[in-house]
């Protein structure tokens, strides 16, 4: 149930006059349909978690043909002229570049660039804000930026790094397949962070957008010896709190 | 650092005083003339790994592979196995095969002696990285784990990557992984103490800034274990999923049961049979801190004396309940 306002909304409040894509009529729809009541302060409130989750969507599809390339954190690389590589393997902003055209070097020259999929997780994330936020707003709200996992995270955005189990899953959330049983030679095949695209899709960085049973038969593949346990999908999430980012604006 | 000179091989003395560069030309040298001095300085028992692995290029340049000992012969494999080409797509066959001859004892020397070089290079440090996770998830050998845990706290104080290898400290499911982490709380480095109140789930308040704060939280954890050890499951969460992931859990079921959750190798909570479900059905429908207490009540009397737990854990739960805040030891009021 979704209410906004204290007002509960029906699916007829979104028919007439909503533009929305398939991805966010999605969204409604789960929510709408969801046991648990799901509450806005506003109309406008709801429209940026919409907006957002959606934006989330549009730059996992774009990072996906963006070249970027896998690598394990100890050899991870990016452009020099954006980006410090720290210690841990992770990236710190420059400080003489803007935090927008540091993101977008990312999607553009994808191929200067090797990562984790945890470290491209944020990269989406960042980048879904920029196309929600003006990029005066983006850099105002985000001067510093790492990119590493969820570790070293801007505190707008710590809450993706929180998992948690969830009543309903949506597209924007941050999902994980956990492989128990890993070949112990190849610990980056220990789960594989993901963003649910909707439609019973995901995208994790490395393995491409699929479906979570190609997922899951990526990493049985990559199992140890005497393995006793599948990969699965973990019955959790990680989101950022959309109001929190909303009123940054 | 010092060296007792009679004692060290030559290389190894060589590459600690001089640097890596001079023992390779150092060694290319005695090979072209001496060959066998050459192997037998590399395949002397006291070389460390690090001092062979920066020599790998030297021993293939001089076809010396196939005349290394066996210890020799496998680091080589293992190294190439490690090093192998794994970006982006999986490598379906890439295991550190059983047969090869005594994986184990080189496996072991390859961490043993190469952690105190830990740092040397990015491929270096993978090799002891995934040295580790194949003894403890191959080999099952918990040997290492205190090594293993010096490695996540050395590398954590000077901001190294060390999730790999704090998950392969978890992968031993053993307590005493726990035990070890604890001993940190009393270190007198804040990375250390925030490290390991992370990697043990401690509230982010608790207070460590004395001595005395360290001393009494250290001790307190250690009674936890006490108390918790048999009933304590790892539930598989990493650093790579979540920035605070809850590592190891006390199985509540298994407490209130008394039933040792290394029946199910610690990697999740105990399966229960039918009879113990419906013994318990009650119990499930407790509040989380009603089952803690009740389980700590259960584990304590069944600690105390067996026979009156046997006939206590038949009692409704309300009841139970009751004595065990009554603190009645479950005699019937």
């Amino acid at each position: 149930m979704i209410t906004v306002a204290g007002r509960e909304m029906r699916v007829s409040d979104f028919s007439t006059g909503f533009r929305g894509s398939s991805v966010e009529k999605e969204i409604i729809n789960t929510l709408i349909s969801s046991g648990r009541q799901y509450s806005y302060d506003s109309a406008e409130q709801l429209e940026f978690e919409l907006k957002l989750r959606r934006e989330i969507v549009v730059s996992s599809y774009d990072l996906n043909k963006s070249g970027l390339r896998f690598e394990v954190f100890r050899k991870t690389f990016c452009n020099p002229f954006y980006w410090n590589r720290t210690q841990d393997g992770g990236f710190s902003l420059k400080s003489n570049v803007r935090p927008s055209d540091a993101i977008l070097d990312i999607y553009r020259n994808g191929q200067k660039y090797g990562t984790e999929c945890a470290t491209a997780m944020m990269a989406v994330y960042y980048k879904a804000l920029l196309n929600v936020y003006s990029e005066k707003l983006f850099n105002k709200v985000f001067p510093r930026i790492e990119l590493m996992n969820w570790h070293r995270i801007d505190r707008l955005l710590k809450d993706v790094g929180y998992m948690q189990r969830r009543d309903d899953y949506l597209p924007g959330d941050r999902r994980y397949f956990s492989n128990p049983d890993v070949n112990p030679l190849t610990p980056e095949w220990q789960g594989e962070n993901v963003i649910d695209l909707g439609g019973g899709l995901y995208y994790g960085h490395g393995i491409g957008i699929r479906r979570a049973d190609s997922i899951i038969a990526e990493l049985n593949q990559n199992r140890s010896r005497n393995a006793d346990e599948y990969a699965r999908l973990v019955d959790s999430a990680g989101r950022p709190d959309f109001k929190r980012l909303a009123l940054a604006r | 650092m010092n060296f007792d000179r009679t004692r060290v091989n030559d290389l190894e003395y060589i590459r600690r005083t001089r640097g890596a560069k001079n023992c390779r030309s150092t060694f290319l040298r005695i090979a072209e003339t001496q060959r066998q001095k050459a192997l037998a300085l590399i395949n002397d028992s006291g070389l460390m790994f690090a001092t062979f692995f920066i020599l790998r290029d030297e021993i293939i340049k001089m076809n010396l592979r196939e005349e290394l000992n066996d210890r020799g012969k496998t680091a080589m494999e293992i190294c190439d196995i490690i090093l192998g080409d794994k970006s982006g797509l999986p490598s379906y066959d890439r295991r550190i095969d059983e047969e090869i001859g005594n994986v184990r004892e080189t496996l072991l020397w390859i961490f043993g002696t190469g952690i105190r070089d830990d740092g040397l290079n990015e491929d270096f440090d993978q090799i002891l990285d995934n040295a580790a996770a194949v003894l403890i998830k191959d080999h099952c050998e918990s040997s290492v784990l205190p090594d293993v845990i010096k490695l996540i706290f050395e590398r954590n104080r000077k901001g190294r990557y060390f999730h790999d290898i704090a998950w392969v400290c978890f992968q031993t499911r053993d307590v005493n992984a726990l035990r070890f982490i604890a001993g940190y709380l009393r270190s007198g480095n804040p990375k250390d103490r925030a490290l390991a109140r992370s990697l043990l789930n401690l509230p982010e308040d608790i207070p460590l800034r004395t001595v005395q704060d360290r001393e009494r939280r250290y001790l307190e954890y250690i009674e936890w274990l006490r108390e918790n050890d048999p009933y304590i499951y790892f539930t598989g969460e990493s650093f790579q999923f979540s920035n605070s992931p809850i590592l190891c859990s006390v199985d509540l079921n298994a407490k209130y049961l008394c039933k040792d959750c290394a029946e199910c190798m610690r990697k999740r909570p105990i399966e229960l049979t039918e009879e113990e479900r419906s013994k318990i059905s009650e119990f499930f429908s407790l509040t989380d801190e009603e089952k803690a207490e009740l389980a700590r009540t259960s584990q304590k009397l069944y600690k105390e004396n067996p026979s009156l737990w046997e006939q206590w854990i038949h009692y409704p739960v309300d009841e139970q309940i009751y004595t065990s805040r009554l603190g009645s030891g479950g005699e019937r009021v």
